[in-house]
């Protein structure tokens, strides 16, 4: 089959990154155009990646070009170019089409900021960034853009800058992540180390692990040095701590780059390769665990937040571990799976909290109430996401959840009750946000009315994706699995875990309604009979607080040590050298007092000394 | 001894410096004959034509089969000569046509004058850049200095004008002492005024005579170091070049100095550092010293200059540290793995030439805009008048534009000053 727009899948980043240039060469003149070029430029990336993902329907050999030379060093060589495998397009797709969509969105939610045009060309900056990493060719590629993207999420998530704890966010998104990459850096250096001819290609790291060409140990520790660069990316316990401080961000950011895009990065990391955890079963076990871990924890300090954004957040940290477990537990599929839904229903419940926010102007759920009837299509959307993400059937969430329950029911019964756990603190906290937000009465007297057509024409093509995503993979239709060349994947519907499944989504929408629309059982249930775990929760298990004893502060003394070494022995060798240097000209211009005879004198003194010193020496053999 | 006769063939080889006698001579005669009324700007053409056409002179007499030598060695066209003088026409040049603009409103009120006074200064630095003799490189030098005392003095109502052209004149003569004392001593030894013949003589005695020499040495160093404002002879320079006119300080500080150093560079290569004198104590010691100079010059000179406000002193020290660069090349001497010292010192020269005479055009602009020679006048700079730095010369005529924006000027921030204020606060 030909490959005619798979070759030319290197313009898909490219007409974001002339998007960027453009902004930033001529980003003030542009005013109003900056957000058109913007999704003009992404809408040829999309359309470009579509037509690839149809191409791509009936293959499953990869396309590769790597003839870009990087480095050569001896006798190895680094070839740069971009690869196409069928996870790749999939990826392209979301990507573009989820960064179109928000592009579209943010033309509306920041339209009159001061700072519009520099906002897009971040945005266009950053879908360069984060496209060039889905089609790297090998690792190096990949880091290069994986710094990359890491940079425009600190830049976005500081883009307003002037709020304090916007840039505390931005510079604690880029330190936590910084420490993951540390361990992919190492793992990319362990993988150079022990590859056969030091080749850092996916398709040789493919080929090498899959045939036990590597040491199991070394593997383990490629993989968990790999896995760790991933837990930084996409928020796993211990390194998730950034992810909902970076809902400080513009709201568009928070739904592009902070639930579907980027911190998918560290899955996708993860599923491309694959083939190295596959040759390291505890590497694999370590995988599961943490992403289980994670999807509970961060699931049930959801429950307790007030702030709609980090409701969301620690979701997509939950969420996220869901994708963890799924790889470790083997089931690569599966992971993906649920990183194509949520993309979609994450993407469109922030979108829809943007939409609030901009109605109310508060981010606190506890002033807000009764929006249904005001934002209506806001309001159906959130609750179309809410659902998917709660895991109703047949919503896209629903089959995702239940590919990865699957799974953990197969391989790992404790994993299967940790998700199942998590997915009740799901359903529970999004009903606990729906009801708060958008039924009962108004709790302020703020007028929201419903956003204008940018805002709800995403969250309409959201909604409906947001429906219908699921159905690509099913108990009943196993095409995805085979696409992506997972055999593996079991096709029998499981019953069991499908009924247990939507029992505790449906036990939690219920508890939720009881508790917040309703009202029938208190709300200070937890708070008042056991007010330690309620604020535990609340306090997010205080990690912040213990990192700020363990880490922030040992790290800060040691840098007031170098701080002062700085001042008094490096500035003061500066100063010196500018004293010594200031004192030679004060020096110097003591004798140029206007006086010709001090003129004369000094002429016929600096000749005798001159003299002395350089011929006296001679004849007074002193030199 | 054969008498010496300038021959009528031998003419031909100082066709250039003919060029600017008779243009010298032609100018000041129109000067004096044509009435009051008539205005004195075609002294200006008229000498830059005379400086145009010993320049095309000048170029046909590059890479002569052999030096062509005058007088018994005492005039010598070689290529050392013919590139030096080049710089000093061209140097020239530049300063006539920067002062087309100017003059006559640089209360200069003998604009004639003014302009052909030019013409015998450089002569006299193209005498230096050829002589192989004592008393040739003497009369050069002197022609040269003595018009630059005229030349400093031109703004005859102005008190700093009058103040520097007295200093330099009382300082240049002592300079002037001090060199001709150094020479008597030269001749003294040797019995002759040629260079080559002294360093033939230096090489048979020197044992005799060490200390002569010696002496002889370092006076000329302080005379010669005092014609290139190198430090510690360099006091004179910053009170003169802020009272000359600023087209007069640049040619100073450029064709001045420059010439300073052909006969620096003559001297220190044929008597004092020659290789027929390689591996004495003598030519290490003079080596030596003028590295010291050198050194002295550079710490010295850009130290002071970080004090300055005013920018014709600021421009003056910045000479001052120049001249230490200029030294280097003289200072370490030919040897069989360093060699290209006179071409370093030629394209050293050529860049500060350029770099100063530019300098110097914008400070005048500059100068009239902010109606004074302080640093703050370039504060802003860069707002109102984009890409006039870069085009300095060129500029130099089109500058009453630029007077209408001077109330512009006060109300940009001084960004310069402020730069200035900070590093200086963190200096201290």
């Amino acid at each position: 089959m030909a490959n005619d727009f798979t070759s030319y899948a290197w313009l898909v980043p490219l007409f974001p990154l002339l998007a960027f240039l453009v902004l930033i060469a001529a980003g003030r003149q542009l005013r109003e155009a900056g957000a058109y070029i913007s999704i003009v430029a992404m809408l040829a990336s999309f359309v470009l990646a579509l037509l690839i993902f149809f191409e791509r329907l009936g293959h499953t050999t990869d396309y590769t070009w790597n003839q870009l030379k990087w480095l050569t060093i001896g006798d190895f060589q680094l070839n740069m170019g971009f690869e196409v495998t069928n996870l790749n397009a999939l990826m392209l797709v979301i990507v573009t089409l989820v960064s179109l969509l928000v592009n579209i969105y943010s033309k509306g939610y920041m339209h009159g900021d001061e700072r519009v045009n520099v906002f897009f060309s971040y945005i266009q900056l950053f879908s360069f960034a984060m496209l060039g990493l889905v089609i790297s060719v090998n690792v190096l590629e990949l880091y290069i853009f994986w710094e990359l993207v890491g940079v425009c999420s600190f830049l976005l998530v500081g883009f307003w800058y002037f709020k304090p704890e916007a840039r505390a966010a931005a510079k604690k998104a880029f330190i936590v992540t910084r420490v993951g990459d540390v361990g992919l850096f190492l793992g990319m250096l362990l993988l150079f180390w022990y590859m056969p001819g030091h080749s850092l290609d996916f398709s040789a790291i493919h080929n090498a692990f899959s045939q036990g060409k590597i040491d199991p140990s070394i593997a383990t520790w490629i993989a968990i040095l790999v896995f760790v660069g991933a837990m930084g990316k996409s928020g796993q316990f211990p390194l998730h701590t950034w992810l909902p401080d970076a809902m400080e961000g513009p709201t568009p950011i928070s739904a592009l780059i902070h639930a579907a895009t980027m911190v998918a990065a560290g899955v996708y990391l993860v599923a491309r390769t694959m083939d190295i955890f596959q040759a390291s079963p505890d590497a694999m076990l370590v995988v599961a665990y943490v992403g289980g871990f994670t999807a509970i924890f961060a699931a049930t300090i959801g429950t307790a937040q007030n702030d709609i954004k980090r409701v969301l957040a620690y979701s997509t940290v939950s969420q996220l571990g869901y994708m963890m477990m799924a790889l470790g537990l083997g089931a690569a599929t599966a992971g993906i799976f649920h990183l194509f839904t949520h993309a979609f229903f994450k993407a469109l419940l922030f979108l829809g909290a943007g939409s609030v926010i901009h109605a109310v102007h508060t981010q606190d759920i506890r002033e807000m109430g009764g929006l249904a009837g005001k934002m209506k299509i806001t309001a159906w959307t959130f609750a179309i996401g809410a659902l998917a993400l709660s895991g109703i059937v047949p919503l896209s969430g629903f089959w995702s959840k239940d590919a990865i329950l699957s799974a953990a029911f197969e391989h790992n019964q404790l994993l299967f009750w940790v998700g199942l756990i998590a997915a009740f603190f799901t359903a529970f906290y999004m009903a606990r946000l729906f009801f708060l937000v958008f039924a009962g009465k108004p709790r302020s007297d703020a007028h929201a009315h419903e956003s204008p057509a940018p805002f709800t024409f995403p969250l309409v093509v959201l909604a409906v994706l947001a429906v219908i995503a699921g159905f690509v993979f099913t108990p009943f239709n196993g095409w995805l699995g085979h696409w992506l060349g997972d055999h593996a994947e079991a096709e029998t519907a499981n019953w069991t875990v499908m009924i247990l499944s939507t029992l505790a989504g449906l036990l939690g929408i219920g508890l939720g309604y009881v508790m917040y629309g309703k009202n029938s059982v208190s709300r200070d249930i937890v708070a008042g009979n056991a007010p330690w775990l309620y604020t535990l929760v609340y306090r997010k298990y205080y990690i912040d607080e213990l990192y700020d004893v363990v880490f922030v502060r040992g790290l800060r003394l040691i840098g007031k040590a170098f701080e002062l070494f700085d001042i008094y022995i490096v500035d003061g060798i500066v100063r010196l050298c500018s004293a010594a240097v200031v004192g030679i000209g004060r020096l110097g211009l003591r004798l140029q007092n206007g006086q010709v005879q001090t003129y004369g004198l000094a002429t016929l003194l600096g000749l005798l000394i001159l003299a002395l010193a350089l011929a006296g020496r001679r004849f007074f053999h002193l030199g | 001894m054969e008498a010496l006769r300038l021959q009528l063939s031998d003419l031909q080889h100082l066709i250039p410096e003919l060029t600017l006698i008779v243009t010298a001579l032609l100018a000041a005669l129109l000067d004096l004959a044509l009435p009051r009324k008539v205005s004195r700007s075609f002294s200006a053409w008229l000498t830059l034509l005379g400086i145009v056409v010993a320049i095309c002179f000048t170029a046909l007499e590059l890479n002569p089969e052999e030096p062509i030598q005058l007088l018994a060695q005492s005039y010598r066209i070689d290529d050392f000569a013919s590139l030096l003088k080049l710089v000093i026409l061209v140097g020239t040049g530049l300063v006539v046509f920067m002062s087309l603009g100017s003059a006559a409103r640089d209360d200069i009120h003998h604009v004639g004058e003014y302009y052909y006074l030019f013409l015998p200064a450089a002569l006299g630095g193209m005498i230096m850049a050829s002589s192989g003799d004592l008393i040739t490189l003497y009369v050069g030098l002197e022609l040269l200095s003595i018009t630059s005392y005229v030349l400093v003095a031109m703004k005859k109502k102005s008190t700093e004008s009058n103040e520097g052209a007295f200093k330099y004149i009382v300082l240049g003569g002592i300079s002037s002492a001090i060199i001709l004392y150094g020479m008597s001593f030269l001749y003294g030894i040797s019995g002759s005024t040629n260079l080559l013949a002294i360093n033939s003589a230096l090489a048979g005695s020197i044992d005799d005579v060490k200390g002569l020499v010696y002496l002889a040495f370092f006076l000329l160093l302080a005379g010669f170091g005092f014609k290139i404002a190198a430090a510690p002879f360099h006091t004179w320079a910053p009170d003169v070049y802020q009272g000359a006119p600023t087209p007069v300080t640049a040619f100073l500080a450029v064709v001045s100095k420059g010439a300073g150093f052909a006969i620096l560079f003559r001297v220190m290569y044929w008597v004092f550092g020659s290789l027929t004198l390689m591996g004495t104590d003598l030519q290490k010691d003079a080596l030596l010293s003028l590295s010291v100079l050198a050194a002295i010059s550079m710490i010295a000179g850009n130290a002071m200059a970080l004090r300055q406000h005013n920018v014709k002193r600021l421009l003056a020290y910045s000479g001052i540290a120049n001249a230490g660069y200029l030294l280097v090349p003289i200072a370490t001497h030919f040897s069989l793995v360093h060699y290209a010292n006179y071409s370093e010192f030629l394209f050293y020269l050529i860049a500060y030439l350029f770099m100063n005479i530019g300098a110097f055009a914008v400070l005048m602009i500059v100068q009239r805009s902010s109606g004074n020679e302080e640093l703050r006048g370039f504060a802003g700079l860069y707002y109102r008048a984009r890409g006039r730095p870069q085009r300095p010369c060129c500029s130099s005529f089109r500058w009453p534009a630029s007077r209408s924006r001077r109330d512009f000027s006060e109300s940009c921030s001084s960004s310069w000053a402020r730069c200035r204020r900070n590093s200086i606060g963190s200096a201290r």
